[in-house]
């Protein structure tokens, strides 16, 4: 049984004349542990798929099952607490929340998941160290470099170890010296058994991958396995 | 997510934008002390009100004349003999009130003279601090005695217990003068209660002292004194009765209006009319309960207003705070979860500002009770109102930006810079 499993996966804006097919009947299904590149210009629906899939937006019509379970049509408060349990976010724009130390924001959504202080801290820590970020657990965003930012975000979105990792364009920000931290942390992820669907726009990246799979106006144009 | 982590995420919120938070809470903390302070200013006067003309005449009924009438239809002492042996009564005294004159070998002024029977003692609850109150044989035979209040001998004599002094008394009203040998020293003010010094506060403050340009004090003689300088053979005006029970003061008074009709023959001209006390009480009571809960309802508007504030902030404070929604959500934060942050965070708002305002009211309300010196009185329900009203308003003006934070779409909240 594949992880992920969407069926005629259609995003629509504006139904009618001007609409916009964001996604035009996509199919497509990832397995347990695979490494996947989607790949696509802006405006290929790259970016609407990865929302899709990390259960952040609802689809025009379309079955997406997850593990299993149909989350089509789930309600607000059950995605949230699929998202939690399921996905790791990493985001081209970091997403960390400014006004917190690395520390908190690497809890958050471990605190979503109900854990006592002391094993959040903990899983936190751990997390943060396995970046090589131990030593600025206590600053702020703002008090990092980009590359750090980046690394604390993955720190999130692995602490409360999700079987997917789903990054969007996660080197998108960053110099080719964090660039390639960040890849690594990224492999080695999929290494030790996660998931990791890897959005780009970037071909090398996509490289990177077992599986690329390309998208252009909102269909999937080709789908590459490689050993 | 428990509540604990919540009121420390609003806290810290709150603290990062702290020139922000202290402008909101500015109207809720202007509300509540506003409202406290006129509440408890309110309490306290009234209060202090009450006791004054409880005191004056708790229990006690009296029944005037009306002075368009003839002299002839005035209570005289028979009378007064003859209601005191009715059934309920406990003390009946004429109420004589007049103005004169003293002279003292050193010193000299005005006096405002209360004048009764024996019974007088008890109807206006005169404490004697010294001395003794005239007897029934000295107001019979019109003894020249008198009290006067401590306040009254410092004045006049620079020591506040002068018994066996004189007093030269010359009543405005007839001209006449009385050799006054004083007998007692009373604990009053004006009002007939309470320490002296409030009387001496009532005058200063009333300019009474200034404008007779003298010393003013008060005298209690037997009102048979002040019968023998009018040259009069006892009729009053007014006499106060006390009952046995308070319950019985309108069946007592209007008892007395009975007998005065019969022995007047003047049954039918309303020649007489009866004043309960405590019908004024109540009456004065509701008078100043409506005009405080006015006050404080005009002055709740400004918590209302307040609200508002509280309102605009936190609605700009979801607004800023939209891609830290869309995180949170993103990362597993429910909808709950977002609404209850929220609603934290301007209930905090609202408390503190609650209490701020409450403390300030307070204060408020001790400078404005130091300075007019009345009481004030703190009742447990002012607090309950601060704090139950800040946060009601914390809840009702958070719920709405609270709701439209946690209703966002994590897409659309992460889409927004």
């Amino acid at each position: 049984m594949p992880l992920i499993d969407i069926h005629d996966v259609y995003k629509i804006y504006n139904p009618g004349e001007n609409e916009v097919r964001a996604l035009d009947g996509v199919t497509l299904s990832i397995d347990h542990g695979e490494f996947v590149a989607i790949i696509g210009h802006s405006g290929s629906g790259k970016s609407t798929l990865m929302n899709m899939l990390g259960l952040l937006d609802e689809c025009t019509s379309g079955r997406y099952y997850l593990d299993g379970h149909n989350v089509s049509h789930l309600s607000d408060d059950e995605l949230s607490e699929i998202r939690n349990k399921q996905i790791g976010f990493i985001f081209q724009g970091f997403n960390l929340i400014s006004s917190l130390t690395a520390q908190a924001n690497v809890e958050l959504p471990l605190i979503y998941r109900g854990m006592k202080r002391e094993e959040r801290s903990r899983l936190a820590t751990e997390a943060l160290s396995r970046v090589g970020l131990e030593k600025r657990a206590g600053h702020r965003p703002a008090q990092l470099s980009g590359g750090q930012q980046q690394r604390a975000a993955i720190a999130r979105a692995v602490a409360a170890r999700p079987p997917i990792i789903l990054a969007d364009e996660p080197t998108g920000n960053l110099d080719s010296k964090s660039g390639e931290d960040v890849m690594r942390i990224l492999h080695e992820l999929h290494e030790e058994g996660r998931t990791v669907i890897l959005i780009t726009h970037d071909n090398e990246i996509a490289d990177e991958a077992q599986r690329v799979i390309r998208i252009h106006d909102g269909r999937i144009v080709e789908d590459i396995k490689r050993g | 997510m428990n509540i604990k982590e919540n009121i420390r995420i609003a806290v810290f919120s709150i603290r990062s934008n702290l020139m922000r938070s202290v402008l909101t809470m500015l109207g809720i903390i202007i509300g509540v002390s506003s409202v406290i302070a006129i509440i408890t200013v309110g309490n306290g006067g009234r209060d202090y009100i009450i006791n004054q003309v409880r005191d004056m005449g708790q229990n006690v009924v009296s029944v005037s004349v009306d002075t368009t009438h003839d002299s002839s239809e005035w209570i005289t002492r028979d009378d007064i003999e003859l209601i005191k042996k009715q059934e309920n009564v406990a003390y009946v005294s004429p109420q004589g009130m007049s103005i004169g004159s003293t002279q003292t070998a050193t010193t000299s002024g005005m006096a405002f003279v209360i004048s009764g029977n024996t019974d007088l003692q008890q109807l206006s609850a005169l404490s004697l601090s010294q001395g003794r109150f005239f007897n029934e044989d000295e107001y019979n035979s019109a003894a020249p005695v008198c009290l006067i209040p401590t306040m009254g001998a410092q004045m006049l004599f620079g020591r506040s217990d002068v018994r066996g002094e004189y007093i030269d008394y010359t009543d405005m009203n007839n001209g006449g003068t009385v050799h006054l040998r004083v007998i007692g020293m009373v604990e009053m003010d004006l009002m007939g209660s309470g320490s002296s010094d409030q009387m001496a506060d009532f005058m200063e403050s009333s300019g009474l002292m200034g404008s007779m340009g003298t010393n003013m004090t008060m005298l209690i003689l037997p009102s048979t004194v002040i019968d023998q300088l009018a040259g009069s053979d006892g009729r009053y005006e007014m006499i106060n009765i006390m009952a046995t029970d308070e319950s019985k003061l309108d069946e007592v008074g209007n008892l007395a209006a009975n007998i005065l009709y019969n022995r007047h023959n003047n049954a039918g001209t309303g020649a007489y009319t009866v004043t309960n006390m405590a019908t004024y009480i109540d009456l004065l009571d509701n008078i100043i309960k409506i005009l405080t809960t006015f006050i404080a309802g005009v002055s709740a508007i400004s918590l209302v207003v307040g609200g508002i504030g509280v309102m605009n902030i936190m609605l700009v404070s979801v607004t800023e705070r939209t891609r830290e929604i869309g995180i949170r959500k993103a990362l597993g934060a429910r909808t709950g979860t977002i609404l209850f942050q929220f609603l934290t965070e301007s209930v905090i708002l609202c408390l503190i500002g609650g209490v701020i305002g409450f403390i300030l009211g307070v204060a408020g309300a001790a400078a404005v009770a130091y300075f007019m010196n009345i009481p004030i009185e703190m009742k447990l329900s002012t607090i309950a109102i601060a704090v139950g009203f800040s946060s009601a308003i914390g809840i009702f003006f958070g719920i709405y930006p609270a709701r439209r934070a946690a209703n966002m779409l994590p897409i659309d909240a992460l889409r927004r810079e």
